[in-house]
């Protein structure tokens, strides 16, 4: 009995604590950055000024210029594609 | 879960994970058929026994069908077949295995699947894309099945001396029916090694009134129980002894490089072992790397504090400035402008003029991002000039090749084991992020696991193509359709391919733009010029998304011009049932198949518009704020029509109470699968047209999260799908199935929108826009 009654105990306190929690999830603002969520922002990481122009639908901005190796690999690639789709 | 993949460090508890992928020995050491050498039958570009041809053939690596390859029999009768094709959600692991069972009278509850390597040309082409491993590969593996159960019966009848002709495999047995003898597959397995292969022009199918399990439904996939109990091994469940975990911080900007980094912070975060730089190609370079600093550390958790800890500074380059506001009226104003001409039946330009009315729809749909459940991840093993990968990769053979070229080892030093894929959707038949765990482990000297978070993959995606799409389309005094000019403006994906790139490739127009099937006398279809910003990519059913939405979306509004309804315009627009004609299109791209085998058929087109229209209660009475909207569209290769029914509330709250689709996919082979793709594709479809929609501002997408680039959740899901799958009969050419629900559902839906509402949506996502 002592032991049945030392359960239903640990189950209720179950139950309440986790309405505690649900509670709190319901109302409480969204956690801070951990370890596995990265950060919204990296203020330390930054672009250089760009003086780029904008980018437009008939400027195209692909450098021509690779390795052999890639060269054959985009050209090979583009082959496949053009015949299969994919 | 975990794999442990070295097979001679299992021990205690380790014992009870199975090891999934086949080592490059033989995979049928220790089993029934032929010890150790493993041959590639010839490769076929003409398959013996269908009424049809597919492109399977002009595939890189095209087929292999040698029996030997793929099924191996233990002295015990379990049949092991290899899947060759990934595994990412279609059952593609299943269901051609289960091909192969059927074709050989193997008893299914009796046979294992082994997931392949990366070998293409031992198993013949492995690309997961395309919708086509099922169209592809259902005669290939008949032909297995069929060449296995010969072998069999052969070695049977030797035993017994008996005709080969009086024997018969039947349910994992062969039976002499005259004298009552019997032998299991085991029992036959070592003799069966010893037969010749029988030439595939002497093998007989099965007759298809005779299957047990293609086509009924009733086989469950074979990772079921595994991925509902969490037993499932993906590509981030794959752990190594020594493996480090790493984390990479790539230039926000495509075509960006890194101009300096400052680690000093980074490394005081507790578990960061070292911070390095990896390599990055410039832009367009394939599926290379993108470069950026890698932070690399015992855990995947310190590897992002580690990368958060980073200072750095990048030069963003020349797509600096690509903001997605102004592009768009870039696009709508090229849109309004005469481009090249792609199809051009009659005088468009005459016909308009001589219109009595001309309605115009302008149509725009923004990038989207792929985010499947499991984000990219690869693990990779680089030592002695060999590498070993694992990954969730749709194109194990194309990794291979491309790990090969990058690391500067043959192919044959390379091995390329395939996960189960948490979901593709296209994303993953790019290597990339393989890529860079073999750079970072040939670097270190470890086996390292490369991890993307979910703000990597919707950051750094081969993003869904930003498209806009005109159509104008004129009417004469009787309401009828006499004129027909659709221009569609996108960045192409051969920009990832090729610098320079303003016009979609052949295959892009092909799909919903050029093979428009209806009936009107004057077509003309244009793509003006749209260069591309950032990486492009293959989506989920591709180009017809937007051009599905934009010709159905206006089949609607011309219903509504012309006060008919939806369905019967739709008709009506179809037309008679006949072939398409295309010739008058230079490069008329149909999915890579023969039109011989896959035409164009309005009868299919119109049929699937009536089975849905019947069994989905078009036209019934619906309560005040509901619509029906109806859409059809043929891509893939198959015919798909959806009605969605809507609920708008009075404050603009949109609910699905009802989708209906039915599907033609030709000859099918697990209608269970068939059914939860089409399913899938209505959540998909919905969640995309709801939120789907990646921004650019100063050249950095400005999503990052499911928390500004949502999904639908539960509670948004349409309440009812149902799904109609056309029967055919076996020598109906299998279709699509994995891609061809999603191109229909958003015009359905917004067509169901207006008809509730009287609001047309022609922008989308749908997001604020029926808010009171």
């Amino acid at each position: 009995m002592n032991t049945q009654m030392a359960t239903l105990a640990a189950l209720i306190a179950g139950v309440l604590v986790s309405n505690v929690y649900g509670a709190a999830a319901q109302t409480s603002q969204p956690p801070g950055t951990t370890a596995t969520r990265p950060a919204k922002t990296t203020p330390a990481q930054t672009s250089v000024p760009n003086a780029s122009p904008p980018a437009t639908t008939t400027r195209t901005t692909g450098e021509s210029h690779q390795d052999a190796t890639v060269k054959k690999m985009n050209r090979d690639e583009k082959r496949k594609v053009d015949t299969e789709g994919k | 879960m975990n794999i442990i993949t070295n097979p001679d460090r299992l021990r205690g508890i380790e014992r009870r994970i199975k090891v999934e992928n086949v080592s490059r020995r033989s995979i049928l050491k220790g089993l029934g058929i032929v010890g150790g050498l493993v041959l590639a039958a010839p490769l076929l570009s003409r398959q013996a026994f269908a009424a049809y041809q597919t492109g399977a053939g002009k595939m890189p690596h095209g087929v292999v069908t040698d029996p030997r390859v793929f099924v191996a029999i233990a002295p015990d009768g379990i049949v092991t077949i290899v899947a060759h094709r990934s595994e990412m959600g279609t059952g593609v692991r299943t269901s051609l295995p289960l091909i192969v069972a059927e074709e050989m009278e193997a008893d299914w509850s009796r046979v294992k699947v082994k997931q392949a390597h990366g070998d293409e040309v031992k198993f013949g082409n492995q690309d997961t894309d395309g919708s086509r491993s099922t169209r592809h590969y259902l005669i290939p593996m008949r032909e297995i099945g069929a060449a296995a159960r010969t072998m069999l019966a052969a070695a049977a009848a030797k035993r017994w001396g008996v005709p080969a002709s009086e024997v018969k495999a039947v349910n994992h047995e062969v039976v002499h029916a005259a004298s009552n003898r019997r032998l299991g597959f085991g029992e036959l397995a070592a003799d069966a090694a010893k037969e010749p292969v029988p030439n595939v022009g002497s093998l007989k199918l099965k007759d298809p009134k005779n299957f047990r399990y293609l086509g009924k439904g009733e086989i469950s996939i074979v990772d079921l129980r595994d991925i509902t109990t969490g037993a499932a091994q993906y590509g981030g469940d794959v752990r190594l002894p020594g493996m480090k975990y790493a984390v990479i911080a790539r230039p926000p900007v495509t075509g960006g490089k890194l101009v300096s980094f400052d680690s000093a912070d980074a490394m005081k975060v507790p578990g960061v072992e070292k911070v390095m730089e990896v390599q990055g190609w410039p832009w367009p370079s394939k599926f290379q790397p993108l470069g950026g600093v890698a932070v690399i550390a015992r855990n995947t958790g310190a590897a992002i504090k580690g990368r958060d800890a980073l200072k750095i500074v990048w030069d963003d380059g020349a797509n600096g400035k690509y903001e997605s506001a102004a592009y768009r009226t870039e696009l709508e104003e090229a849109a309004r402008k005469p481009g090249l001409v792609v199809r051009k039946e009659g005088d468009v330009d005459a016909a308009l003029k001589s219109a009595d009315k001309v309605i115009v729809g302008e149509y725009y749909l923004p990038h989207l991002a792929h985010i499947s459940m499991e984000p990219p991840v690869a693990v990779a093993n680089v030592k002695d000039g060999k590498a070993e990968i694992w990954a969730p990769v749709q194109s194990p053979g194309g990794t291979r090749d491309d790990t090969a070229k990058t690391l500067g080892i043959p192919e044959d030093n390379v091995t390329v084991n395939v996960t189960l894929l948490g979901g593709g959707f296209g994303r993953k038949s790019k290597c990339d992020f393989a890529l860079e765990a073999a750079l970072l482990s040939k670097a270190l000297g470890a086996p390292v696991k490369v991890q993307w978070t979910r703000e990597d993959d919707v950051r750094h995606d081969f993003l869904h193509t930003v498209s806009a799409e005109r159509i104008e389309a004129g009417l004469d005094k009787n309401g009828k359709v006499i004129a027909w000019r659709h221009r569609s403006v996108a960045p192409s994906i051969a920009s990832t391919f090729a610098a320079n790139t303003v016009h979609q490739a052949p295959f892009e127009l092909g799909m919903g733009l050029i093979d428009m099937p209806f009936e009107i006398a004057n077509i003309q279809c244009e793509n003006p010029e749209a260069a591309a910003h950032t990486r492009i990519g293959w989506f989920r059913s591709v180009s017809n998304i937007p051009r599905a939405f934009a010709v159905q979306s206006m089949v609607g509004e011309l219903a509504h011009a012309t006060n008919r309804d939806q369905k019967d315009m739709l008709l009506e627009l179809i037309g008679s049932p006949r072939i398409v004609n295309l010739s008058s299109v230079k490069d008329p791209w149909n999915y890579g198949e023969p039109y011989d085998s896959y035409p164009i058929d309005t009868a299919r087109l119109r049929r699937v518009v009536e089975v849905v229209a019947d069994k989905g209660g078009w036209g019934r009475s619906v309560p005040k704020g509901h619509g029906l909207g109806i859409a059809v569209h043929r891509s893939f290769v198959s015919y798909i029509a959806t009605i969605v029914e809507v609920s708008v509330d009075d404050k603009g709250k949109l609910s699905v109470p009802r989708v209906d689709t039915a599907i033609d996919c030709g000859m099918f082979v697990n209608p269970e699968r068939i059914r939860s793709q089409i399913e899938g594709t209505a959540i998909m479809g919905l969640s995309l047209a709801k939120y789907g929609e990646i921004t650019f501002k100063d050249g950095k997408v400005q999503q990052g999260n499911f928390d500004d680039f949502p999904v639908i959740r539960i509670d948004e899901a349409p309440r009812v799908t149902n799904v109609y799958i056309i029967p055919v009969d076996a020598d109906t050419p299998p279709s699509g199935v994995g891609e061809p629900g999603v191109p229909p559902f958003a015009p359905a839906l917004t067509n169901a929108i207006f008809a509730a509402t009287g609001k047309r949506i022609r922008t989308m996502p749908i997001g604020k826009q029926l808010e009171t």
